[in-house]
């Protein structure tokens, strides 16, 4: 039996009682405090599959993580949502059933698209633990298809529809040689992909239109998160920049003497530490730039973590660290080491990339001097770092060599000002000039 | 057939030897009364088989024998593994399933055995350890040794196909194994007498050409003395001999059995021929023992048991998981 | 080399192991004297005399009973209990005791014991000697239960079972007395215990033999070849510990199995085998494991009797077709 159209939220009992057997719904959790949807990467499983409480029975992508959902219960999976779609927090994914019949009956009676089964390539689960595919699909006439194990397993393993396939075992079931004769070759091996954070796989079929002129590929999960949280963050914040150029001589001194005391330190201080401890030391100053509006409210944090972008195979990811205004340099270095590594391996939490108040972004690594960042939503300030170049400078009314990096401050102009925005940029940049003056906040 | 009753060659019973026949018929007396008081606190895993009033049994007979002879017990064997001189802590353990007892305490209160001392278990089958008491004894056949083997049985037992089958066996050729027969008069809860034509079991041993001797089991010189012919009859390889011990369980088949199958009539006839107050006349009598050495000792022996029942009682159960184990030997 | 019938190869078995330690002795009904009821120890009481071959009165509990008494004071016990029919009459000592021992004195007693008995399957005697009861003791924890087929397979788990530490079923087939093999007679032949041999290679089908069904599946084998379906022959040789190794990856090659017994078909060793190829290779069954056995019924006396009731080559092949239909 299956319930007629998604139970209510929050509910995790189909109506049939206590004491039968009970169908379990699979909601999309709510990971994060600001997540709202999430976008159904993968499946774990077929229609029809057994699942065990514990297994990764489908895969979903925030826009800052991606995350393996693990059954509550043993059951049998009926697909709700397909790959691709997009569901709100507390939304229906799909459902375990008591029983592989009644998963499939449930599938074939629900209104939802039809959709292909896992394809081989992606499907997680070696072919001899889980065969997909079970149950098989009906007959035309909707009766249910008979089919030894073994032909199950190696239709499922050759993507082939058993509803396509002739029986001529006794009473019509389909044996090994049925699927043999109707897919004599295997399409692709049944292969593990992890899902690793950001590292997801790349694409799939490559359809050439015409050779040399048109190509297309569809979009990875975190391409189309990206994308969407680009234009998300644009289309609700009046977003302008501000530049700055910072001399960073006394930095890079600085930085040399914490370099050579580097096995004393445990660590290898980098003008990124710096860069955030001095932000950070601003931020903790004025806190108006780590606010932000909901609505007709304006929310601040009481705090100061400061997310990094990192560029990862395929995207960005922003990891956070907390209270930098609060870490010593030390700490704050490993701190970042420690992210940055989880981020590169795939290991990031949710909790890595939830709460950041700002975020810093170093276009420098790739070249970059000015240029104007988007917002990462809903923070309403983020700067971006340059590299630091020797360049022809005027002091003292002569011209002499400095070291040179430039600074991009873009802002929300609905709720800073552009001279709260200058302000923040003197004050960074009087930091950096001279940082003796971080010493003299230091408790 | 010969009666053996009250037979006590008193010549061979040096001072040295009473008191430890004593000590031993009282330290099995302080066990066994101790345990009933435990289990009647409920701290008692399982049954208990109480071995009071029988002590002059199991005691008489061990005392004939070498440590590197064979007994076989019953479910009722706490007599004689400490007759036969299992150590006390780790029987104790045993008997309350604890992972100190001599088994691990996977055997419990039914099934101990030693083999260094010839203990070779008891059993949870009535007569179950009679046909493979003939097998110890063959093995001293085959090794060309005056080993000898003890199968104790009761009654009960005497009516079992494995009892007469061992009986012909042994006979036949002629083992050295001694059919030790405590006869409390009651096979679980059914007067032995309604079960039977013959109240005398020792007259069976006519039947198989082997010797049977009837004697009171409550006299630990004569059980002794008898156990001493019979050994040596062994040891010569002539052969089993069948001794019926008639003695009394002063406590019920097992603890708790409200004794509804006999009349206190009879409960008091044989409280008086309670064979420890018996011997311990005699041994005062023939100055084994002076009254407070006396004293002293039953002190001692029941503060052992009590120290064994405490120690039972703090050791800890047995790894749940070592049920696994010795399934199968290597 | 030499030819040797599967009765002549027991008698060896328990020649060799009695030269090789002399604490192993062989006792029983008509064991000494006679040679055997069946003749499985003839020449045995010359060679080692009168205390270690040795004839007993009909008690089979005690006989038993000897054997774990001795095999709990240092022997290697060979006892034999004329038929496996009469196991009724001791079935304490083999259950409560012999296989209990070991266990329930925590690893005190290695019960090194042998019972040798016969079975005599569609041999006409009757229903008092005719049953294969390898359940009721293969059902029994401590245990171990060897049935072989053949000569060298008798003379080599017999020769292991001995060697064992541990309280071992020996079933021996009347009606497999007198077939022939060649033997190594220098070979200390020793074939482990928990090891199934496959007696034919195929691909179709996995046919699970035991005791006379082995010889009738390979004729049923050769019959069906005649048709290009070439079925595989698998002889645990070992009830317990049973091969399942052996016989899944069987399976996992051929997608179906048929067990075919004497034994019965309710709680019996084909039930044993299907549960197990479930748990072990149930995505590569293409159809039902599927057992054959005589119907539930005892065994009346009689060769016609016995046609019509035991499964047989025609039978088996018969079976095998249909699982390929």
């Amino acid at each position: 039996m299956s319930p007629v159209g998604p139970p209510p939220r929050g509910s995790h009992r189909s109506p049939q009682g206590e004491g039968t057997p009970v169908t379990h719904a699979i909601f999309i959790p709510k990971l994060g405090l600001t997540m709202e949807d999430a976008i159904v990467v993968e499946w774990g499983f077929a229609d029809g599959a057994q699942v065990h409480r514990g297994d990764t029975v489908v895969t979903i992508e925030t826009d800052k993580i991606t995350f393996d959902v693990e059954a509550e219960h043993d059951g049998y999976l009926q697909r709700v949502a397909p790959v691709g779609a997009k569901l709100l927090v507390g939304d229906l994914a799909g459902y375990l059933h008591p029983s592989a019949d009644a998963a499939l009956a449930a599938g074939q009676r629900s209104a939802a698209p039809a959709f292909p089964g896992v394809p081989a390539a992606t499907a997680p689960i070696p072919a001899a633990a889980h065969p997909a595919n079970l149950g098989a699909a009906k007959d035309a006439s909707g009766r249910r298809l008979m089919a030894s194990p073994v032909a199950r397993q190696l239709a499922s393993a050759r993507d082939l529809d058993l509803a396509t396939v002739t029986g001529s075992g006794p009473g019509g079931v389909i044996l090994k040689r049925d699927v043999e004769a109707a897919a004599p070759t295997r399409t692709a091996p049944p292969a593990q992909a992890s899902i690793a954070v950001a590292a997801t796989a790349t694409a799939t079929a490559t359809t050439i239109i015409a050779p040399g002129t048109l190509t297309r590929r569809p979009m990875t999960a975190m391409r189309k998160a990206i994308a969407q949280r680009m234009m998300q963050s644009l289309a609700s914040k009046a977003q302008m920049t501000g530049f700055g150029r910072v001399d960073m001589a006394e930095v890079t001194r600085l930085r040399e003497t914490l370099v050579d005391a580097a096995d004393t330190l445990g660590v290898r201080i980098t003008y990124t530490d710096l860069v955030l401890k001095a932000a950070a030391t601003v931020l903790a100053a004025m806190p108006e730039m780590s606010a932000w509006i909901e609505g007709d409210d304006i929310v601040s944090w009481n705090a100061v973590h400061i997310g990094l972008a990192v560029s990862v195979n395929g995207g960005l990811i922003v990891p956070v660290i907390r209270h930098v205004d609060q870490l010593s340099l030390v700490e704050l270095s490993h701190a970042r080491l420690a992210l940055i590594d989880k981020a590169r391996s795939g290991k990031l939490t949710r909790a890595d990339v939830d709460g950041g108040t700002f975020t810093l972004s170093n276009f420098g690594s790739y070249g970059g001097d000015f240029e104007t960042p988007i917002l990462n939503a809903p923070q309403s300030a983020l700067l971006g770092i340059g590299q630091i170049r020797d360049e022809a400078v005027v002091r003292d009314k002569q011209i002499v060599i400095r070291p040179m990096m430039s600074i991009s401050l873009t802002f929300d102009h609905c709720l800073i000002d552009g001279a709260m925005a200058g302000e923040f940029r003197s004050r960074f940049k009087a930091l950096l000039e001279q940082p003796a003056l971080l010493l003299a906040r230091l408790r | 057939m010969a009666s053996s009753t009250n037979i006590s060659p008193d010549a061979e019973i040096s001072l040295a030897l009473m008191r430890d026949l004593y000590t031993g018929m009282y330290r099995i007396r302080q066990c066994e009364d101790q345990l009933n008081t435990v289990f009647s606190k409920n701290l008692f895993p399982g049954y208990i088989h109480s071995y009071l009033g029988q002590e002059a049994c199991a005691v008489g007979v061990c005392a004939a024998l070498r440590q590197d002879d064979c007994i076989v017990s019953t479910h009722r064997g706490r007599g004689h593994y400490l007759a036969k001189g299992m150590a006390l802590k780790p029987m104790m353990a045993e008997m309350f399933g604890k992972a100190t007892g001599i088994g691990g305490g996977r055997g419990g209160e039914m099934h101990a055995a030693d083999p260094a001392n010839g203990i070779l278990g008891g059993n949870g089958i009535v007569g179950g350890g009679i046909p493979y008491a003939a097998g110890a004894a063959y093995s001293a056949v085959l090794d060309g040794v005056d080993r000898v083997t003890v199968a104790f049985f009761g009654d009960g037992a005497s009516n079992q196909g494995a009892f007469h089958e061992t009986m012909n066996i042994a006979a036949a050729w002629k083992l050295p194994l001694l059919f030790v027969c405590e006869n409390n008069l009651y096979a679980e809860m059914t007067p032995f007498k309604d079960t039977v034509n013959e109240a005398d079991i020792a007259r069976r041993a006519v039947g198989y050409g082997i010797p049977g001797v009837l004697v009171d089991g409550n006299d630990v010189l004569a059980v002794l003395a008898a156990a001493r012919t019979a050994v040596a009859r062994a040891r010569a390889g002539d052969g089993p001999t069948l001794l019926e011990l008639k003695t009394y369980r002063t406590g019920g088949h097992f603890q708790g059995d409200p004794c509804k199958y006999r009349t206190r009539e009879e409960e008091a006839l044989w409280q008086s021929r309670d064979p420890l107050p018996q011997f311990r006349a005699v041994a005062l009598q023939r100055g084994a023992f002076e009254a407070a050495e006396l004293a002293a000792l039953e002190a001692t022996l029941a503060a052992e048991i009590t120290e064994a029942i405490d120690f039972s009682l703090a050791s800890p159960d047995p790894e749940p998981a070592s049920a696994l184990d010795h399934v199968y030997a290597l | 080399m030499t030819i040797r019938t599967y009765c002549w190869a027991i008698v060896d078995a328990m020649r060799e192991e009695m030269e090789r330690d002399k604490n192993v002795f062989l006792i029983g009904e008509d064991v000494a004297a006679a040679g055997g009821a069946f003749g499985a120890s003839r020449g045995l009481h010359k060679a080692f005399g009168a205390l270690r071959v040795r004839d007993t009165p009909i008690s089979e509990e005690v006989i038993v009973g000897l054997a774990v008494g001795a095999a709990m004071t240092g022997k290697r016990p060979v006892v034999e209990i004329m038929f496996m029919d009469f196991f009724g009459l001791c079935l304490d000592q083999i259950a409560n005791q012999a296989a209990k021992m070991h266990y329930l004195y925590n690893g005190a007693f290695p019960m090194p014991m042998v019972i040798r008995t016969s079975v005599a399957v569609e041999m006409g005697i009757g229903p008092h000697h005719s049953q294969m009861l390898e359940s009721w003791v293969g059902h029994v924890p401590g245990l171990k239960v060897v049935m072989p087929t053949t000569p060298r397979d008798a003379k080599g788990l017999l020769k292991a079972a001995i060697r064992d530490n541990n309280p071992v079923i020996f079933i021996e087939h009347l009606g497999l007395h007198r077939i022939k093999e060649e033997i190594d007679e220098d070979e200390d032949l020793v074939i482990p215990l928990g090891k199934a041999d496959i007696k034919r290679v195929g691909r179709d089908v996995t046919v699970v033999a035991t005791g006379l069904m082995v010889q009738k599946s390979l004729d049923a084998g050769a019959e069906l070849a005649k048709e290009g379906i070439e079925i595989e022959v698998i002889d645990p040789r070992t009830i317990s510990p049973l091969d399942m190794d052996t016989i899944a990856a069987s399976v996992r090659k051929t997608n179906r199995a048929l067990v075919v017994t004497s034994a019965h078909k309710p709680f019996g060793f084909g039930s044993e085998v299907a549960a197990e190829i479930m748990d072990r290779a149930f995505y590569d069954l293409d159809v039902p494991v599927r057992r054959l056995t005589p119907p539930f019924t005892p065994q009346p006396f009689g060769k016609g009797f016995e046609q019509f009731l035991h499964p047989d080559a025609t039978r088996i092949a018969a079976n095998v077709r249909e699982m390929l239909a």
